[in-house]
């Protein structure tokens, strides 16, 4: 694989959070780079992306169950490493902020966009990836009042 | 129909068993028809399944005159797209159903925005259930464009 095209990973839980994240894509043909890194958390695939979009699974995990995110680290980190991604582009929930840790670890640009669904305050697991996010979006405005370096620009749902 | 879904994670008894309970006394004209997932309550007054392929899922959604659904925001945001009216009812932490209460904000926000109609109780959900005829969701305007112009104004300078 060439390395002069900049890799671009999309991925998001299952259920809502992909939900928002289809709606998104659905945009992507207006992008300077198209998404080749597809990542979710079980066993759900997606028709948003172009077919020869590469897939993997990372697990699903939450705060209450550590054993899991160590399992979804570990994966996360093996895909980092094999696809080294140049963006990641996520709409949550928690194994996507493990997962965004792993990449921003190997150098990875991070774009968080905090689901719909929180309504008056960031998530958690957006709360562990804002200090390191390179773009943070939150789709209510009152949310870009609260949280300096925070932007709203609209909303997926 | 009148379609019921806990969502596709999670099972959520709960609503499954308050529906279940409160219909005979509704005395509806339709039929309900469930998507439960794994959960272990089985309804008495109403046809279910466990789960339902998308193009299936898809299709009951369309086909039913109203959505009763967990305060997720993949089934809010399908029933938006679609100008279908929906009840929601919050999964809630105090009843080991998700980690927080953020769909019990999601479900008021929502609701006072006029896009779904909410409810937590038996009694709420009889209330909730007498409005919903003359109840006409607001349709809903998401600056989807908004978000994709930021994210590739990000992308240009990678």
């Amino acid at each position: 694989m060439s390395r002069t095209e900049k890799t671009l990973c999309v991925g998001a839980s299952s259920g809502g959070h992909m939900s928002e994240l289809e709606a998104l894509l659905a945009y992507q043909s207006k992008w300077s780079l198209r998404p080749s890194v597809f990542v979710a958390t079980l066993g759900i695939s997606t028709k948003a992306l172009p077919p020869d979009a590469r897939h993997y699974l990372i697990g699903e995990c939450d705060r209450n169950h550590l054993w899991q995110a160590v399992r979804t680290l570990v994966r996360s980190c093996k895909v980092v490493w094999r696809e080294r991604p140049d963006v990641v582009l996520t709409t949550g929930s928690m194994p996507l902020a493990l997962f965004c840790l792993m990449a921003k670890l190997f150098g990875a640009r991070i774009v968080w966009i905090d689901s719909i669904s929180q309504i008056d305050r960031i998530s958690m697991s957006g709360r562990l990836v804002r200090p390191f996010a390179d773009l943070f979006l939150v789709q209510w405005p009152e949310l870009e009042r609260r949280y300096p370096g925070v932007r709203y620009a609209g909303e997926l749902v | 129909v009148i379609f019921l879904t806990v969502g596709s994670a999670l099972p959520f008894d709960r609503l499954v068993q308050m529906v279940d309970g409160v219909l005979p006394s509704l005395q509806l004209q339709e039929p309900v028809f469930a998507q439960i997932g794994r959960g272990r309550y089985k309804p008495k007054h109403f046809e279910y399944i466990d789960f339902l392929p998308k193009t299936e899922f898809d299709k009951a959604f369309d086909e039913a005159s109203l959505v009763i659904s967990h305060a997720g925001i993949g089934t809010i945001g399908i029933a938006l797209r679609t100008g279908k009216p929906i009840l929601v009812m919050p999964r809630q932490e105090a009843f080991g159903e998700l980690v927080d209460d953020h769909q019990m904000l999601t479900a008021n926000k929502f609701e006072a925005l006029g896009h779904v109609l909410a409810f937590s109780t038996p009694g709420e959900f009889t209330a909730k259930m007498s409005m919903v005829r003359e109840f006409s969701p607001k349709a809903r305007h998401a600056n989807v464009e908004g978000i994709s112009s930021a994210v590739e104004d990000f992308l240009a300078r990678v």
